[in-house]
């Protein structure tokens, strides 16, 4: 049942602060403090165990709080198309777009599952109506949101998509004043359901920038030789920088040039979205420590910059609090805060293990708020918002 | 102006007032207070007047005890008619009673009423046996002092003293009486002398004195040595300490030469303690009490005297002090019977050790409250065992003072779960306040219930057992709702914080509210803290700005770190970092508020003041690991690592021990920042100077090594051993090697470091 494992990852996560409010206590003797540091620990690993556990009780909180991230590989477009993949969730849904010639994907955010299902269903009503051309520009803005930038490209576009916009009549919907047709071949096709656990296959590294012109990460991007491998130029045009990089064991590395992870950190906000994963099969023992290492700080860097969500694939002997960022839903607009310098004031406020923690916690709230009718526990616990404790 | 008002006719109204007031003391042969007074109860009892009886005996203590104890030992004589038997039960509950009602309340009568009449029996030949002693020798006063070594324990002096006024009374009217009379008057003096000194309370002196009828005591044809004890005692009655002083020394040195029994001589140096507590010379009297009592071999005085020595600490409040003389009055008790004395002062220790406890607990001195607490335990829990409560508390008081005392314990054990918590050993904690919990109940005390079972909601929450928190939480407030006021707001706040750590926001702000209304004005802490969780909740619900209106009046409410932190953090979290900074700013003596700062102001690119606030937790041992992290990052960050390379060097340090500790955010946040960390050394060849093999400002292409000043590199001189290998030598030279100088100006160092470089290089050839 979740409602055990739920209570179980907020007292874990509750003990993990409230320990560390001992070590922060000045007055407490060392001894004891050795031991709330012990303790502390433990908290943590109960933590990471009870949100195993969580994601075991209900699959579907593990699709919900981490759905599938297609990998490069998976899309990698045949030379002679231009593929889009679908992924509906709850609260938003996203496109991803891969190139032919480019490494990186684009992610493109879309209305949750419920809105793009009511949408998809008066376009289709519509079209056997006569269906206005607001309507289908309205649905061609909110549901081929890639489509004018990949204007450059005269190359069919193949749609990946399941659920309400499964083999969903794409091709008819209006962009740039035109239908979608009209400008390129479009061809669809029946995808699958995101798998649970999609995030532990994660592949390179992808990371999506939105960093203007003088941002001194494009500099430091440019520096390390990103260029050669990384934004195509129309998105480079644009301010968008898109990169894709590998975690190694010597670090974060595009193409064979290392990609500093400092640079992330010191974004400052100007960060759009970070994906980082990598591919458990990929992993060999030898360098798996070290790989794991590199991603931790990756993640860190991310967060500290100011980005918008970090995922990071739950491996075995992973730091509990990375495992728990993530979280798709920081996918939002929503500025995930800083766990660096920042954060300090976060933590003073939500306590403790990071607020990343508690809104890991507060994810699976509002999943079980939205799935209220179909889950074991009725959405007892339903409620939205994050866990916060008054200092 | 009337006639009656000149002076003349006044003084003459006054002669005949005091010749009228005098009759009857002129009648009776001289002052006899206590005969006006028996006359008076005689008159309530034909009346069946009880509340008068009672009030009698509240009105004149001292002469209810005379005849309390000069009557109550009958009932244990099997000779007596039962019927006068009835009249002596009743006069004596009645005076029981009211000495029971004085102030100080004298419990020692009810107790003795409850004896069985074998026990009064047995009482009463403990006190003949004293009696005899006394009255077959020469004097009295000094035979009934030396008796006293013989005696069990204070009760029975203290009985004896007052049935030999009694029996004084009655022996003035008889023939040849008042010789009697005298004697037992001054064998009784002899009881309220040796009394006073040994417990160190001028009470019978002062019963004596009143049953003569004057404030004073008087002797009759008293010797010299007599004279200047009397005289002495009766000027600390009437607080002439220098005089007494001087005559309580100077009988001292009378007694001993005039060869005094010893007890007597011994027991006369504590005069010199009775003039020290009416000086209030705390420390005087306590020295001379305990040089007395290591001399004296009388046990039951002995434990006086160390019981007046822990009250001494008491009143002087050394709770320290009192610790080593309760442990020390505790072993001195040991056979002894407890006396009603004995919990009066444990108790007044016990409450002593509670409060330094909790005022040490709140100035950081977790070692020194807990051992208070461990002493108040040991004591409270003596306190509470039925053996002593049954001695020195009367039947009718004796269940009220049991659940004082279990509310004393409660507090205790609360005390106990307060230092664990604190600790970080949270399932003590639980423990200690469910124990507090459990004794409020005894005590039928719903507010100490209430305070226990709040302090338990939070331990359970901070051992993560959420559930368990809610319920102690609800049933905390159930028992705290009748009393209202901060208990009850606190109680608010608990149930509030489980609540939020549920993510049940409504019912979190609602109880942040009920808290509010439950305390008009109260203690600003208590009213910022519960404005914070409101505004805990309302942030966690995305009403941000609402959240941060409610802190800025938390603030005004109650202007304290805890508040402006929460305020910073809200305003940071929508983007105004310099009012976030402005929030903290009167607060910057707190730690977290001056780490906050400091990496609000690394990120404002404020620099210095970011070195400035972050700097002092880089140093030190014992600091807090997450605090240091958190430093180290946004150090890092102010930091300009490119050309403080050193000071980022000394950083890493400081942090790299403590990391593994660390929260895993704090964690991420500085490896975000931090530089790669050094390899670990690997033997001889960790001391390779870069990557590839090569040392700075070489490069490894195709295999070798190569650098500009590979053409001017030089074989360095080989040991004269090498060199006579011969051959080798050729081979041996390093391919690469950088200036002789090499990049620091140094020479080419030794010739391990050169073999080791040698080696790798042509490992990648």
């Amino acid at each position: 049942m979740p409602a055990p494992a739920l209570n179980a990852a907020r007292g874990a996560l509750a003990q993990a602060w409230f320990l560390g409010r001992v070590l922060a206590d000045a007055a407490v003797e060392p001894a004891a403090r050795q031991d709330a540091l012990l303790a502390r620990q433990a908290a943590f690993g109960a933590l990471a165990t009870a949100i195993a556990g969580l994601r075991t009780a209900a699959p579907r909180y593990a699709a919900y709080a981490a759905p599938a991230v297609p990998t490069a590989d998976a899309l990698a477009a045949p030379a002679d198309r231009v593929r889009s993949f679908y992924v509906l969730g709850t609260n938003e849904s996203r496109a991803f777009t891969a190139s032919p010639g480019v490494a990186a994907l684009r992610v493109d955010a879309l209305p949750g599952r419920a809105a793009t299902a009511e949408l998809a269903a008066e376009v289709q009503k519509g079209l056997g109506a006569g269906a206005s051309r607001a309507l289908l520009a309205r649905a061609g803005g909110a549901l081929v949101p890639q489509a004018p930038a990949l204007a450059g490209h005269g190359l069919p576009l193949e749609i990946e998509a399941d659920g309400p916009l499964g083999l969903f009549p794409f091709p008819a919907l209006t962009v740039d004043g035109a239908p979608l047709a009209a400008r390129r071949a479009v061809r669809l096709r029946l995808g699958l359901a995101p798998r649970a656990e999609a995030p532990a296959t994660l592949g390179p590294v992808a990371v999506l920038g939105d960093c203007a012109a003088e941002c001194a990460a494009r500099d430091a991007l440019q520096g390390a030789g990103i260029d050669a491998q990384g934004p195509v130029s129309p998105e480079a045009a644009a301010g968008r920088v898109h990169l894709a990089a590998r975690v190694t064991a010597a670090g974060l590395r595009a193409g064979e040039a290392p990609l500093p992870t400092a640079w992330l950190a010191r974004a400052d906000g100007r960060l759009g979205e970070v994906v980082v994963g990598a591919r458990a099969a990929e992993l060999t023992p030898k360098d798996a420590g070290a790989r794991i290492d590199a991603g931790r700080r990756v993640a860190a860097a991310a967060l500290q910059g100011g980005a918008a969500a970090v995922v990071v694939p739950g491996l075995p002997g992973e730091l509990a609090a990375i495992a728990l960022w993530r979280r798709s839903q920081g996918h939002r607009t929503r500025v995930v805060h800083h766990v660096g310098a920042p954060m300090t004031v976060v933590r003073e406020e939500v306590g403790g293990p990071a607020r990343a923690l508690a809104d890991a916690v507060a994810d699976w709230q509002r999943f079980t708020a939205a799935q209220s009718t179909d889950l074991p526990d009725g959405g007892a616990a339903a409620i939205a918002g994050p866990v916060v404790v008054v200092p | 102006m009337t006639s009656s008002s000149t002076p003349v006719a006044r003084i003459a109204g006054r002669l005949l007032a005091c010749l009228v007031l005098a009759l009857p003391a002129l009648a009776f042969g001289g002052a006899a207070p206590y005969a006006d007074w028996i006359f008076q109860v005689d008159r309530a009892a034909d009346a069946r007047d009880d509340s008068r009886l009672i009030e009698l005996a509240r009105e004149s203590p001292h002469f209810a005890r005379i005849w309390f104890y000069g009557n109550i030992f009958d009932l244990g004589v099997s000779g007596i008619p039962e019927g006068e038997k009835a009249r002596i039960r009743l006069r004596a509950e009645r005076f029981a009673e009211g000495l029971a009602q004085t102030e100080p309340p004298d419990e020692q009568a009810r107790l003795t009423l409850e004896l069985d009449p074998e026990a009064l029996a047995k009482e009463q030949a403990a006190q003949q046996g004293l009696l005899n002693l006394a009255l077959n020798d020469v004097s009295p006063v000094s035979a009934a002092v030396a008796a006293l070594g013989d005696t069990p324990d204070a009760q029975v002096p203290r009985a004896a003293f007052h049935a030999l006024l009694h029996r004084a009374y009655l022996a003035r009217p008889r023939l040849g009486g008042a010789r009697d009379a005298l004697r037992l008057t001054e064998a009784a003096r002899g009881l309220a002398e040796a009394m006073a000194l040994v417990d160190g309370d001028l009470g019978p002196w002062r019963t004596l004195a009143a049953w003569q009828g004057g404030e004073q005591v008087v002797a009759d044809k008293p010797t010299l040595v007599e004279e200047r004890v009397i005289a002495g005692f009766n000027g600390l009655v009437t607080g002439d300490a220098a005089g007494a002083q001087r005559l309580l020394d100077d009988a001292v040195r009378a007694l001993s030469q005039a060869g005094e029994p010893p007890l007597r001589v011994s027991l006369m140096g504590l005069g010199s303690a009775l003039v020290a507590d009416l000086r209030s010379d705390v420390a005087g009297a306590r020295g001379v009490r305990a040089r007395v009592a290591s001399a004296l071999q009388v046990p039951w005085m002995v434990a006086s005297l160390h019981r007046q020595i822990v009250l001494g600490h008491v009143r002087s409040g050394d709770a320290d002090g009192a610790v080593r003389a309760a442990e020390v009055f505790q072993r001195s008790r040991e056979g002894v019977r407890p006396r009603v004395e004995d919990g009066t002062a444990l108790n007044a220790a016990v409450v002593l050790w509670r409060v330094e406890a909790r005022s040490r607990f709140e100035a950081g001195r977790l070692d020194a409250a807990e051992r208070l607490l461990a002493a108040a335990r040991v004591q409270a829990d003596w306190l509470r065992s039925l053996e002593l409560l049954g001695a020195t508390v009367s039947e009718a008081r004796r269940p009220v003072e049991a659940r004082t005392r279990a509310g004393r314990a409660s507090e205790l054990a609360a005390g106990f779960g307060a230092l664990a918590h604190r600790r970080g050993r949270f399932e003590a904690a639980i423990e200690a306040f469910e124990g507090a919990r459990a004794s409020a109940a005894e005590a039928a005390d719903p507010r100490l219930e209430g305070l226990a079972g709040t302090a338990l909601a939070r331990s359970l929450l901070a051992a993560g057992r959420l559930d368990d928190a809610a319920a102690a939480a609800s049933a905390a407030l159930d028992r705290l709702k009748a009393g209202g006021g901060e208990a009850l707001a606190d109680g608010y706040l608990a149930r509030g914080e489980v609540r939020l750590w549920r993510g049940d926001l409504a019912a979190a702000f609602a109880n942040a509210n009920e808290g509010l209304r439950a305390i008009s004005g109260g203690t600003p802490a208590l009213r910022g803290a519960l404005h914070r969780l409101a505004a805990a909740a309302l942030a966690a619900d995305g009403q941000a700005e609402a959240g941060i209106e409610r802190l800025r009046f938390a603030a005004q409410v109650a202007d304290e770190p805890a508040t402006a932190r929460a305020l910073a953090v809200a305003l940071e979290r929508v983007g105004q970092l310099t009012e976030a900074r402005a929030a903290l700013a009167a607060h910057l003596a707190d730690p977290d508020a001056a780490v906050a700062d400091g990496c609000l102001a690394a990120r404002l690119g404020v620099g210095a003041d970011a070195q400035a606030r972050l700097a002092p937790w880089m140093t030190g041992t014992d600091g807090d690991v997450d605090r240091r992290v958190r430093a180290g990052a946004c150090l890092l960050l102010a930091l300009d690592a490119s050309r403080d390379k050193a000071r980022v060097a000394e950083v890493a340090a400081a942090v790299n021990g403590v990391l593994a500790h660390a929260d895993p955010a704090d964690s991420a946040a500085w490896l975000a920042v931090a530089p790669p960390p050094t390899p670990p050394p690997r033997g001889r060849r960790s001391r390779r100077p870069s990557a590839t093999g090569c040392s700075a400002g070489v490069t490894a292409t195709g295999g070798r090594c190569s650098s500009a000043t590979s053409a001017r590199c030089r074989t360095p001189r080989r040991p004269s051993r090498a060199r006579s290998i011969g051959p080798s030598r050729r081979r041996w030279r390093p391919r690469c090697c950088p200036s002789r100088s090499g990049g620091s100006g140094r020479a080419w160092p030794w010739p391990a470091r050169r073999r080791g470089r040698a080696s790798m290089c042509r490992r990648r050839r």
